[in-house]
């Protein structure tokens, strides 16, 4: 937090200012209104002066209200200006993290840090420090002038409080517990009733809504007990606060009046001092409440800090070597690899080259290692040096951005982001031209589908928009990187949704428009492959078998076998042959 | 602050009370009446014993601690000083000396004012004032023996001058006021007394609120959902699932709010704002009415800043959806930020968006920096003119200084619950938005008509008949013409055709999820209309191309067709599928959680586990939509001896992808465009040199391209 308090020093020098202004001026009031009821008392008062003590009042409530105006906009921007500046950092930061740092990590748990965590730094720098100036400021100033009334009195009235600021303490930290737990049952209830909606058919079809219902009475009547729970202590929070207040007040009734009574204090002195116990409630209160937001805020900003922190592990060589002009090579030498962290290794001594120019298969089980052999190439997880070669260079020895311009890179893992049609085809090149989009498109067989949705390339997807189909999603992702027409381009299963013609014709046609760069695919079904001009074989991290299609077929292993089989399991897509034969 | 899940809602404007949707809320309320009503009554009690508490200040300062009384001579008094006397006689303490009377600050008061200004002007009344000290055995009257040079003695009582008081030491003046001690004693305990039964009023009435709201909203949200449950799969296709959890959870939710923070805090607002008015009223109706003047001017403020801060709320509200949104996007699409080298394009993109949320945030800032200070001010105002007036009064002696003291204390409590009404406002108009969904959802009656009188059901045996068939999900736009096919008990039907062609429309029909427009579905020679329809379904296993987990356990899932299925049965179904083997292998058996946020399980795995799901339940009616996705061939070998296993013995109507299924069937259903084109053998079919033998050829010419390469 410091470079934040030294950046806004100024900001919040005047804000702390005006506030310790507007808690002066407060403290003045009751001085007039004692003078006012000391007047009154003792009939001195004359109608010119009661005029002035009113006049002294509003005027002093225009000064708060125009300093208190400052300090809301100093104080309270700041803690927005903090909040700002460290999400977007967080968001920076978090881009540059690699795949591994992700894989410990869910979205909901990263999420929790970008909205709790800030909340609760916002708070401490906002209100918390109001709070804190405040009730230090408000609070010793009001209790000085108690005392400047009278010692023991003081003493005497502020028996109670200690007790409302320990109390405010305890009840808020298990009222912001409590508040928590209903807030997951809110989202878990949320999250079922979507669950059970969404499965709507099969609840039907099985004949399950009362398996739902009771299932939800459950979660529901779970979510009424933590709501009773909670206002078990929200509920007695406030009049607890009330009832200690006024716990004081009982007692200056009776100290207070006794001590006017034998003329030790005046009249005004005993109503001042009763204005003074009203002020100096918020700070005692705010004094627990203060402690637990900034112990909060402190938590959040180590949590955050623990991101921010974070370096990079994948990163540019100190000397990057530049590539020039790219045709996509790829070649691994002798590559052993496991994911960090674990000891099992995936990908064991394994040595091959897809040609460039070529349009190379990885064929193998799921599980193979295939992906991870892939996730290797645009550098997700970073592979040994020296094993992973582009164009017969160290791919370790590339800058990050030379090494994704060259390679593209299709994941089984297609995300749409939310956006329109055009956007996310779009997404390496936000500027590209409309003719570029619609031949991206057109290269992955969606053209026509787009063409049919409501908006055309305009037409919103992903989240709140319209849903598209796997096979439409991968086709998608499939544009979003021929856009780009990279050297070598990776496609990871990514027609395991589109039916067997329209993989063919896209194999087809990506033959035709990648001639001379580089292509290596991995698919399941083996006739789409025909077109391939090299196939390997892995089989449990290790390279198996490699040759042509033909080579393959006449050696008779896994992909002989495997091949026999597709051939009697054949899919016999009749939609897509009847389309075919246009019957 | 209820978390956003990337759903806002429209949020039409609309009045904040509308009675007939209270009105329909009244059926939910009656079984909570009696505690509604006892939190009334707690809130009144609550309301009360705050109120009192200025009340208590002021008696302690008018009746102990400044108390005085005046000098009222009478010895020559004129016709209309005479009637006077006669006229307020009660009011005036006779001092045991002729003419002489003692006039208490509080009856000054009560004293009409023309009368107390003539006794002032005629000088009866002298201006000073003194302490009485009652003429009455006990420790006081030593005190005025003791200095007889500061007493004037009455036979009724001895006076002191207030301002004489001082000169008296300590012990004196404990002895000369211990009557009004004792009286201060008594106003601490009672106010101690009505702070511990304030709490408890307000503790109880808390709980007992949320209780009764939430218990409230639960109901009408079970009967929500089960309303949901129950529409027609037609009503779920027009209807967004977003849309539908909003209601069932989030407007409950609102509607909750009302019930608890406005509903009956409303009338404990209502009770303070009218109790406080009576009580200023009751004190000094003039500075009363004066106070009440400053109404205006609040009520306008509050309004305005109601609006203001609705919006900028429901701004700020879009704009954090709208960061969470980008952000939760980004982190589950890293990979592909980071392979397309979009860090910094987004980066841009998300500081902008986040920037508008900081503008956002500092209209927020400004709208509650501006309203608070001008509130306070105008509360500022009312103590101004409390002073002025009220002190103006005090010296009139038309008011005691202790009613000015409390008139202060409640006026500025008259102020608070004035503020919290614009913002109940708020939460109204947005509640009553929910419930105007709320019932509109409930109003809808798009489930099947059941039958009139349900047939009970036979024994089935599982025959299935199509007799002319005709279906349309939109009017004028058929799916299905005419088709009609009979599937006897125990065989396997297999339906082949294009996408389009009205596969998916058969089984919708089987199950009943929509209603023929023509021609009848038999099951057993009965038409399904006529059957109930939750027993029609029970009899029928459907297994979907997209397996639909719950998230729950494998065991829970699988026992979702049939509740609490004994482990050795699921163990077994799943053993018949061939799913027993990846099961086991899971870390937790069949405990292991799936699902959402749970273990992600291949199409393959989950197709074995509906298969399961099904056997489980053991149906006499087999539906079954093929997975097209591809699957690794060992897994397509375990699920095609499962689908043996699953159709052995049951009537099965299935959409064949697989060549194997399809050439295992006893009957094949060629489907185009809607009508039947072939039905028979796929021998039979084959002969007929029709449509489906074009198909076959195609698919054996394609497997005989794969092989020519070899």
């Amino acid at each position: 937090m410091r470079p934040y308090f030294r950046r806004h020093l100024w900001r919040l020098f005047f804000g702390l200012l005006a506030l310790i202004v507007v808690d002066l001026l407060q403290l003045v009031i009751p001085r007039v209104v004692k003078h006012a009821v000391d007047d009154l008392s003792t009939m001195s008062a004359t109608p010119r002066g009661l005029v002035h003590y009113a006049l002294m009042i509003v005027l002093l409530a225009a000064g708060i209200g125009f300093f208190r105006y400052f300090w809301r906009l100093l104080i309270l921007g700041f803690s927005r200006i903090v909040e700002e500046d460290l999400r977007n950092r967080i968001f920076t930061r978090l881009l540059s993290l690699p795949s591994s740092w992700f894989l410990t990590r869910t979205t909901g748990d990263i999420m929790a840090h970008a909205t709790n965590d800030l909340d609760a730094i916002r708070m401490a720098a906002g209100f918390g420090l109001v709070a804190l100036v405040d009730s230090v400021l408000l609070g010793t100033a009001a209790v000085g002038f108690m005392i400047w009334i009278d010692f023991k009195l003081t003493l005497l009235a502020l028996i109670p409080m200690p007790l409302i600021t320990i109390l405010t303490r305890r009840l808020s930290r298990v009222m912001h517990r409590r508040y928590r737990k209903v807030q997951n049952l809110f989202g878990n209830m949320t999250e079922r009733v979507r669950e059970f909606l969404s499965g709507i058919r099969v609840v039907q079809a099985h004949v399950r809504e009362d398996l739902v219902l009771s299932e939800m009475d459950r979660v529901g009547r779970d979510f009424v007990e933590e709501n009773i729970r909670l206002s078990k202590v929200s509920g007695s929070f406030m009049p607890m606060m009330v009832m200690f207040t006024n716990l004081s007040l009982a007692i200056v009734i009776y100290f207070g009046g006794r001590l006017t009574v034998f003329q030790a204090i005046s009249p005004g002195d005993f109503v001042a001092f009763i204005s003074y116990l009203g002020l100096l409630t918020w700070p005692m209160m705010a004094l627990g409440w203060v402690v637990n937001l900034v112990q909060r805020g402190a938590a959040s900003l180590d949590r955050i800090n623990t991101i921010l922190e974070e370096q990079p592990s994948i990163t540019d060589p100190p000397a990057p070597v530049r590539l020039k002009k790219s045709n996509g090579r790829l070649e691994i030498s002798r590559l052993t690899f496991a994911y960090p962290g674990r000891s099992r290794e995936v990908i064991k001594d394994l040595s091959l080259v897809c040609p460039a120019g070529s349009i190379t298969a990885l064929v193998g089980r799921t599980g193979a290692g295939k992906s991870t052999l892939l996730n290797l190439v645009p550098r997700l997880f970073d592979p040994p040096p020296g094993t992973v070669f582009l164009d017969g260079v160290d791919l370790r020895e590339l800058s990050l951005s030379d090494l994704r311009r060259t390679v593209g890179y299709v994941s089984q893992d297609n995300y749409i982001f939310s956006g329109t049609v055009a956007e996310n085809i779009a997404f390496g090149r936000p500027d590209a031209a409309e003719s570029d989009i619609a031949e991206a498109a057109r290269a992955a067989h969606l053209d026509r589908e787009i063409a049919s949705f409501p908006d055309g390339y305009g037409t919103h997807i992903g989240e709140r928009g319209l849903t598209l189909s796997g096979g439409q999603r991968q086709r998608l992702a499939l544009a979003r990187a021929l856009l780009l027409d990279q050297p070598l381009l990776i496609l990871d299963d990514t027609f395991s949704a589109v039916d067997a013609e329209t993989e063919e014709a896209i194999l087809a046609s990506l033959a035709a428009k990648r001639a001379g760069r580089t292509t290596v695919i991995v698919a399941h079904r083996l006739t789409s492959l025909n077109l391939a001009d090299l196939i390997h074989v892995i089989e449990d991290g290790r390279l198996t078998e490699s040759g042509s299609h033909a080579e393959l077929l006449a050696r008779d292993g896994y992909f002989a076998r495997l091949h026999r089989l597709q051939q009697i399991q054949a899919n016999y897509d009749l939609g897509t042959a009847e389309k075919k034969t246009g019957v | 602050m209820w978390q956003d899940y990337g759903y806002i809602e429209e949020e039409k404007r609309v009045k904040p009370y509308d009675f007939k949707l209270m009105l329909r809320l009244t059926g939910y309320v009656r079984p909570y009446i009696s505690l509604l009503v006892l939190t009334s009554l707690l809130i009144v009690a609550a309301t009360a014993a705050e109120l009192v508490l200025p009340y208590l200040t002021k008696v302690a300062v008018d009746r102990y601690i400044v108390v005085s009384h005046q000098i009222v001579r009478t010895e020559s008094p004129d016709k209309a000083t005479r009637e006077l006397f006669a006229r307020s006689h009660g009011l005036f303490i006779p001092s045991g000396r002729d003419g002489v009377f003692f006039l208490s600050a509080e009856n000054a008061r009560k004293l009409d004012p023309l009368d107390a200004a003539r006794l002032k002007k005629s000088g009866l009344l002298q201006p000073k004032q003194y302490y009485l000290v009652p003429n009455k055995p006990g420790t006081a009257m030593d005190v005025v023996r003791e200095n007889p040079g500061l007493f004037q003695v009455f036979p009724a009582g001895a006076l002191i001058a207030s301002t004489d008081l001082s000169r008296l030491d300590e012990s004196q003046l404990a002895r000369l006021r211990a009557g009004d001690v004792a009286g201060l004693a008594w106003i601490a305990v009672i106010c101690c007394a009505v702070l511990v039964l304030g709490y408890f009023f307000n503790f109880a009435q808390v709980v007992l609120l949320e209780t009764t709201g939430q218990r409230m909203s639960h109901d009408i949200r079970q009967d929500l959902l089960k309303h949901v449950l129950t529409r027609s799969i037609s009503f779920h296709d027009r209807s967004p699932t977003g849309v539908l959890v909003a209601r069932v959870t989030n407007d409950i939710q609102n509607l909750n709010e009302m019930i608890k923070s406005v509903a009956v805090t409303l009338f404990k607002d209502f009770f303070i704002l009218a109790g406080i008015m009576a009580i200023l009223i009751q004190i000094n109706m003039r500075l009363a009415l004066l106070t009440f003047a400053l109404l205006p001017p609040i009520l306008l403020v509050t309004g305005i800043f109601r609006r203001l801060a609705r919006d900028v709320f429901r701004e700020l509200r879009g704009k954090v959806a709208q960061i969470n949104t980008a952000f939760s996007e980004n982190m589950a699409g890293i990979r592909i930020v980071q392979v397309f080298r979009r860090e910094e394009y987004n980066s841009r993109e998300f500081a902008r968006l986040n920037h508008d949320n900081y503008l956002a945030g500092m209209r927020q800032i400004k709208i509650f920096a501006v309203f608070m200070p001008l509130i306070e001010l105008i509360s500022a105002l009312a103590m101004g003119v409390i002073i002025w007036y009220g002190g103006l009064s005090v010296l009139s002696e038309a008011m005691t200084l202790g009613a000015v003291v409390a008139f202060i204390a409640y006026a500025q409590k008259f102020f608070q619950p004035i503020r919290d009404l614009a913002e109940k406002y708020n939460i109204l108009q947005s509640a009553m938005a929910s419930l105007e969904r709320i019932f509109g959802l409930l109003d809808d009656r798009s489930a099947l008509p059941p039958p009139s009188v349900p047939t009970p059901l036979p024994e089935s045996k599982g025959e299935i008949t199509f007799d002319r068939v005709s279906f349309a999900y939109r009017p004028g736009e058929p799916v299905l013409r005419e088709v009609s096919f009979r599937v006897p008990a125990g065989r396997t039907l297999a339906i082949v055709g294009a996408t389009g062609a009205g596969k998916t429309s058969i089984i919708n029909l089987l199950l009943r999820f929509y209603d023929v427009s023509a021609g009848r579905v038999l099951v057993d020679g009965r038409d399904v209309r006529e059957l109930d329809p939750a027993g029609h379904r029970s009899r029928i296993g459907l297994v979907m191309q997209d397996v639909f987990l719950f998230s729950g356990t494998i065991r829970e899932n699988i026992s979702l067709a049939g509740k609490d299925l004994p482990m050795d049965r699921i163990r077994s179904a799943a053993e018949a599928v061939n799913a027993a083997g990846f099961i086991e292998s899971l870390p937790l058996g069949y405990d292991q959680p799936i699902g959402e946020g749970g273990l992600s399980l291949s199409v393959g795995q989950r197709q074995l586990l509906s298969f399961a799901r099904v056997l489980a339940r053991d149906p006499r009616i087999l539906v079954l939509d093929e997975a097209t996705a591809s699957i690794d061939s060992e897994t397509e070998k375990l699920i095609e001896t499962a689908l043996a296993r699953l159709t052995a013995g049951r009537t099965s109507i299935i959409i064949a992808h697989r060549l194997s299924t399809i050439q295992r069937a006893d009957q094949i259903l060629v489907l185009n465009k809607g009508r039947v084109a072939e039905i028979g053998t796929h021998q039979e079919l084959l002969s007929l040199h029709g449509l489906y033998h074009h198909l076959h050829l195609l698919q054996y010419r394609e497997n005989r391209l794969a092989n020519h390469t070899r």
